[in-house]
């Protein structure tokens, strides 16, 4: 009878022992699959803050200013035979301020400028009379 | 065949050039080597209408009109439409959420629901019309973007899935990477330099000529060269220009353009009206200019940082650069 117990006792604690394992087991998985459902569930937002310079955006994950946007092999050079640049159209003295340089000011607006698509069709190709090429907003 | 302009005599080895249109823009090509145009202008086209079929939001024949219209499920779709959305998604990623491709409805909402030429006949009709006239659009309901975490690439499965609500609008980001393929394929067949520019964002590929690709640098790509400006030059990679001062329409009595800001849904505030960016590449150009107009005041040290040279315009016409950009 004595014998009988101390088995029975040793059985049910290497069964509570087992069943513990398994409990911890089983939460560290179940944790990770909420985690990851949650994770999922919501995406992340960019906080914008005014100033008085305008809207300034400061951003709340930190991932994307390892700046992956490739630089240029090389920097873009001024035309020496462009028209219609800056200083035609009155610049003034440069100024250094907050690592950029602001310089000079161009009058007009898309609205006053005239364009040179209207003589396009859809589709076909019309010869170019200019080897320069205009880069601006569509 | 026209042998282009120029006084440069640097330039002697003169490009020419073609232009025409495509995806609701205007295309222009340029080569070292007069022989080789026709050969690079069927690449160009080639690249880019397989990208309109995929990519286009105006097409009810595209694969992203599919996509859009079976938002809450996924939806199989080419590689080429999966090329330009991981490209979308990771210019949203490089600049968090700034230029976000879930935009699409802010658009439709914004009143920017067709092609840009019929939105501009209807806009300048209904102002025509006189006082009297209803106006025939919906009041404008503005929505901040769901966020491109929202939309899921499946790798295993070629598919994307949407939210149901969502509706994706590569605009901003297919225009730029589709003028990269274009001059890539181009340079390849023709084995020549090749410049393509694609409603004012410009790819450099192969060989530039002596002096470098000239290019006039504006609001609208739309201009002639007696326009407001700067011409520079650019050997290599891309140069992109965005700006709030074309694509615009009026919506309900109200000034749209269609640099949405993700974070409100609403066109951007007016820091900026135009801003160029030169870059490795012309979807990183893009990318970057797109985001210094919606991250307006904070966008000159941004570029700084990432040491992209950039010319940022105020609406007052005054002119900033940063990184290295030429005077």
């Amino acid at each position: 009878m004595r014998n009988h117990t101390t088995h029975t006792r040793d059985a049910s604690l290497r069964r509570l022992s087992r069943i513990n394992r398994w409990l911890i087991a089983g939460s560290i998985v179940l944790t990770g699959v909420l985690a990851d459902v949650a994770a999922n569930a919501f995406h992340g937002k960019s906080k914008a803050s005014s100033s008085s310079s305008g809207t300034k955006r400061t951003s709340t994950s930190k991932s994307s200013e390892s700046g992956t946007l490739t630089k240029p092999e090389q920097s873009p050079e001024a035309s020496t035979g462009s028209s219609g640049d800056d200083s035609s159209s009155g610049e003034s003295s440069s100024s250094e301020s907050s690592g950029s340089e602001s310089s000079g000011s161009e009058s007009g607006s898309a609205e006053s400028t005239e364009s040179t698509e209207s003589t396009e069709s859809s589709g076909s190709s019309s010869e170019e009379s200019s080897g320069v090429v205009t880069s601006g907003g569509s | 065949m026209t042998t282009l302009l120029t006084d440069r005599p640097e330039l002697s080895a003169a490009p020419v050039g073609l232009r025409w249109k495509a995806l609701g823009t205007t295309v222009v090509l340029r080569v070292r080597e007069p022989d080789a145009l026709r050969r690079a202008e069927s690449a160009v086209r080639r690249e880019l209408d397989a990208i309109d079929r995929a990519c286009s939001r105006f097409r009810e024949d595209s694969e992203l009109v599919a996509v859009n219209r079976r938002a809450g499920s996924s939806t199989r779709v080419s590689p080429l439409l999966r090329e330009a959305l991981r490209e979308a998604l990771r210019g949203a990623a490089l600049t968090d959420g700034d230029v976000d491709p879930t935009i699409g409805r802010a658009l439709v909402l914004a009143g920017y629901d067709r092609d840009f030429e019929l939105l501009e006949r209807t806009s300048a009709d209904s102002a025509g019309a006189g006082a009297g006239a209803t106006p025939p659009v919906p009041r404008v309901r503005v929505r901040s973007c769901p966020g491109w975490q929202a939309v899921k690439l499946v790798s295993r499965t070629g598919s994307v899935h949407l939210p149901a609500g969502v509706a994706l609008d590569l605009g901003s980001s297919a225009k730029a990477w589709a003028a990269d393929r274009a001059a890539t394929a181009a340079a390849r067949d023709c084995a020549c330099g090749v410049l393509v520019g694609i409603g004012g964002d410009i790819a450099a590929a192969g060989d530039p000529p002596p002096g470098g690709w000239e290019i006039h640098v504006t609001d609208d790509h739309r201009s002639d060269l007696s326009a407001p400006g700067q011409t520079i030059t650019i050997r290599s990679g891309g140069l992109a220009t965005s700006s709030t001062a074309v694509r615009r329409w009026q919506h309900d009595g109200r000034a749209m353009h269609h640099i949405i800001d993700p974070a409100t849904g609403e066109p951007v505030s007016n820091t900026w009206r135009t801003v160029s960016v030169a870059a490795g590449s012309c979807a990183d150009a893009n990318i970057a200019a797109t985001a210094a107009l919606v991250r307006a005041g904070a966008a000159t040290a941004w570029l700084e940082r990432l040491g992209l040279p950039a010319r940022l315009v105020a609406p007052d016409g005054s002119v900033t650069r940063v990184a290295g950009w030429p005077r």
